[in-house]
């Protein structure tokens, strides 16, 4: 009597959103594979289906807010909402465009928003759901370098426990997950690796080390749990 | 190694028990642990009905000795120690500060500090020796927040935290050469 779940993952054609995307449907949801490249698309989801699980790919430019809305009406009804589509910038405060700086915002805070704005009230609606952000270590801690980029991520957490507040009492979890530094084509790995050696572990995360926590948040396991920041940073935070 | 092998304090109730028995469905090899004989063997038969290898040790982890005794029966037992949850706490006595005394503080933090840190003094002997182990303590939202009539288990949970965040920083090895305390600064940027 199982019914199949469906979750949305932005973001899902590479590093982390691709790795939620094979645990998710390992855990039996249909999996909604949002990307730009329709072709990394298509390799998801032929790689999901390989593997005996269902999947369906969905291309949007989510800096665009029509395109947000308008991939939030084609999903339809979604019981999982992964807002991980975003990128990062590293570099001087001063050397940071005022585009770049929007295309950031935009793309890490704003398609997160409008996508949450019109998937969760359906959500609230129905009396379940849930919701995890991607936030990040850089959104708790100074890095020289990413004051934009960790500005986004903060905003992330925030926005987090607003929408807890906000929906959890209709029966919506909402939570984000602040990896620390993790191997998911970002950054060089040269950097990452260093990056890593800063945390308690001395390593950087595989992105499947980040995907199934957020398979676990997503999971009735984690059924008391909501307005949360988890850090996934191996202890660099905790210190 | 098949099965971990977990050790879990104050398991008798609550938590402590809920946490034993998810363990023990997923097959691993636990060891509960609290002050009640008669209570803890029965709670290792349900464990064992499970299909689980489970162990009763009575301890009181404001002892130095049981704890020690408790962390080396465990790993007599069964080898090795993968997982240990300090769960073992108590309320005390809530009320107003102006009621409180040094009876009701020690209380407190006897069970909920002290027994936390002899826990970990012990696991982390045992873990360190294996190069592996993983230790989850039980702190509470009171952890990281007041709560009127609760200052000294407020303040016990505070303890807690601190406590954990210290253990899990890395501790100057004497054979690398380099000290790592403090820990390195992060990298300019990522």
């Amino acid at each position: 009597m199982t019914e199949t779940r469906t979750a949305l993952v932005t973001g899902a054609t590479s590093g982390i959103g691709r790795a939620a995307a094979l645990k998710l449907a390992r855990d039996g949801f249909k999996v909604l594979v949002h990307g730009r490249d329709a072709e990394r698309g298509a390799a998801v989801v032929k790689e999901i289906e390989a593997a005996g699980g269902s999947a369906e790919f969905f291309a949007a430019d989510l800096t665009d807010v029509t395109a947000v809305r308008e991939l939030a009406a084609a999903a339809g009804d979604v019981d999982l909402l992964v807002n991980n589509a975003g990128f990062s910038w590293f570099g001087p405060t001063a050397d940071l465009s005022s585009d770049t700086y929007d295309q950031l915002f935009d793309a890490n805070v704003r398609s997160a928003y409008y996508l949450t704005a019109a998937i969760a009230p359906k959500m609230a609606e129905r009396g379940t759901g849930s919701i995890v952000n991607l936030g990040s270590m850089a959104g708790q801690i100074g890095l020289a370098g990413g004051a934009a980029y960790s500005a986004t991520k903060a905003a992330l957490a925030s926005l987090t426990r607003s929408w807890a507040a906000e929906y959890s009492p209709r029966g919506v979890r909402v939570n984000t997950i602040a990896p620390g530094p993790t191997y998911s084509g970002g950054s060089s790995r040269e950097r990452l690796t260093a990056l890593g050696q800063t945390t308690l572990l001395s390593r950087a995360a595989e992105a499947e080390e980040i995907g199934d926590v957020i398979a676990f948040l997503a999971s009735p396991a984690a059924g008391y749990i909501t307005g949360a920041v988890i850090p996934v940073d191996g202890g660099r935070t905790a210190v | 190694m098949d099965q971990p092998v977990v050790l879990i304090t104050g398991a008798l109730t609550g938590i402590g028990r809920a946490a034993a028995v998810a363990f023990a469905k997923k097959g691993a090899n636990v060891v509960v642990t609290g002050r009640r004989d008669e209570a803890g063997k029965v709670l290792a038969e349900e464990l064992r009905a499970f299909g689980a290898e489970a162990e009763f040790i009575n301890a009181d982890v404001r002892q130095d000795d049981e704890v020690r005794a408790m962390v080396d029966q465990t790993v007599a037992r069964f080898g090795r120690l993968d997982v240990a949850v300090n769960n073992a706490g108590t309320e005390g006595t809530p009320g107003p500060i102006t009621e409180q005394n040094a009876e009701s503080f020690n209380a407190t933090f006897d069970t909920n500090v002290l027994g936390v840190v002899l826990s970990m003094k012990h696991q982390v002997r045992v873990m360190q020796e294996q190069g592996s182990g993983s230790i989850v303590n039980i702190s509470s939202t009171y952890g990281h927040e007041g709560a009127a009539r609760a200052s000294v288990y407020v303040g016990s949970k505070h303890a807690v935290e601190g406590i954990t965040k210290s253990v899990a920083q890395r501790s100057p090895s004497p054979e690398s050469g380099s000290t790592q305390w403090p820990p390195a600064p992060p990298t300019p940027a990522c």
